[in-house]
C-alpha cells in the first residue's frame, strides 16, 4: 500500500467519491466493470475463484500508488500556478469551481 | 480512457487545453518516477500475472472479458485519478495563497536549501532568547503576577509562531518531493508523520532537523524538483 502521508489526501480521496456519485458517466463505467467482473467470477472454475478477488486487490494496491502521486503531483503543481499567476482569493475561488464543476457534472 | 500507468501509454483524458497539456506533462514525469518504486512495480506484476493466469482458466469464448475488465478498469482509475489531480491542483494553489508562497520565497525553500536551513537556525536562536526571557519574567521581582502572566503569554505567542513557520517551511519542502515520500521506509514515513501530527509548539528542534535530515538524505538519492 502506499503511503497515506497527509489527511488532505484522504480527504480529497473522500470527495471525489461523493462527487463521482453524481457523474453518470462514472456511474455507467463503474456498473459495467462490475458487470464483467461478475461474468468473469461465474466462469472461471470454482476452485480459482479467488483469483478474480486477489485481482481486484492487487488493482486497488497499485491504483493507490497511482493516485497519490498524482495528487501530489496536482498539489506541487497548483502551488507553482499559483505562484506564476500570483493567485488571489477570487482566482482560487474560481480554480475551485473549475475543478467542481468538472466532476460533479452529469455526462 | 486518461491514462493507464501499468501499460505505460496515454490514451485520452477528460481534460483539454491547458489542463490536457498539464496533465499528460505530469503523467509523463509519473511513469519514471513510479517505475522506480519497487513496491510499485511489484503490484503491476502481480496485476499482470493474475491477469494472465485468468486468462488461461477462462473457457476459449470468454477470454475476451479478460481485457475488456482492464479497459474498465482503467477507465474507472482515470476518471478517480483526474479527480484527485485536481484536488490536488486546488489544495496546492490554495496552501501557496494561505502560506503566502511568492516567488522570492518559493526562491529562499525550493532553490536554496543551505538558507532555509539558516533560517530555521534564526528561528532556533529566537526560541532560545525567548526562553531565556521567560525565565527572567518568571524570577522578576519587580513585576505583578498579571504583568508576568501577560508577558509570558507574548512570548509563548512568539514561540508559537515560529513554531508554526518551521512546520510551513516543512510543508512547502514537502510538496515540492512529493513522490519522494513514497520511497522513504515505512519507518521514516512514521517518523515524518508522527511529528506532523504534533502541536506546532511542541515540535522540538531535534524533531524539525531530523525531519529535514530524512528529506535532504530522500532527495539528494532520487534528483530534485522539476515541476513545470
Amino acid at each position: 500500500m502506499g503511503f497515506n502521508l497527509m489527511p488532505m489526501l484522504v480527504q480529497s480521496r473522500d470527495e471525489i467519491g461523493a462527487e463521482l456519485e453524481l457523474n453518470e458517466k462514472y456511474k455507467k463505467i463503474s456498473e459495467e466493470k462490475q458487470r464483467i467482473f461478475v461474468e468473469i467470477a461465474k466462469h472461471l472454475p470454482e476452485q480459482m475463484e479467488q483469483l478474480i478477488y486477489q485481482y481486484e486487490e492487487i488493482e486497488a494496491e497499485s491504483g493507490t500508488f497511482e493516485s497519490e502521486a498524482l495528487y501530489l503531483k496536482g498539489l506541487q503543481h497548483g502551488i507553482e500556478l499559483a505562484v506564476m499567476l500570483k493567485v488571489d482569493k477570487a482566482m482560487f475561488d474560481k480554480l475551485k469551481s473549475w475543478g467542481a464543476g468538472m466532476f460533479s457534472k452529469s455526462v | 480512457m486518461a491514462i493507464r500507468f501499468n501499460e505505460f501509454f496515454i490514451e485520452k483524458t477528460e481534460f483539454d487545453g491547458y489542463m490536457l497539456d498539464l496533465f499528460l506533462n505530469v503523467s509523463d514525469q509519473l511513469i519514471p518516477e513510479l517505475a522506480k518504486s519497487k513496491e510499485y512495480t511489484t503490484a503491476r506484476d502481480k496485476y499482470v500475472e493474475l491477469l494472465e493466469q485468468i486468462e488461461a482458466l477462462l473457457p476459449e469464448d470468454k477470454k475476451h472479458l479478460v481485457s475488456e475488465l482492464d479497459n474498465a478498469e482503467g477507465n474507472v482509475c482515470s476518471i478517480h485519478n483526474e479527480g484527485l489531480f485536481i484536488k490536488g491542483l486546488q489544495y496546492g494553489s490554495k496552501l501557496a495563497r494561505v502560506l503566502k508562497i511568492t516567488d522570492s520565497s518559493k526562491e529562499v525553500f525550493v532553490e536554496d536549501e543551505d538558507e532555509e536551513i539558516s533560517i530555521i537556525a534564526e528561528f532556533t536562536e529566537t526560541v532560545n532568547d525567548l526562553n531565556s526571557k521567560l525565565a527572567e519574567i518568571e524570577a522578576s521581582n519587580t513585576l505583578t503576577e498579571h504583568q508576568k502572566a501577560l508577558m509570558k503569554e507574548n512570548c509563548l505567542s512568539i514561540i508559537r509562531n515560529i513554531r508554526a513557520s518551521q512546520v510551513q517551511s516543512f510543508c512547502e519542502y514537502a510538496v515540492r518531493i512529493p513522490f519522494d515520500f513514497g520511497l522513504l521506509s515505512a519507518e521514516q514515513r512514521g517518523e515524518i508523520v508522527s511529528v506532523m501530527c504534533k502541536d506546532v509548539a511542541e515540535i522540538t528542534d531535534a524533531e524539525m532537523y531530523h525531519i529535514f535530515s530524512i528529506l535532504d538524505k530522500n532527495e539528494n538519492g532520487k534528483g530534485g524538483y522539476d515541476g513545470i
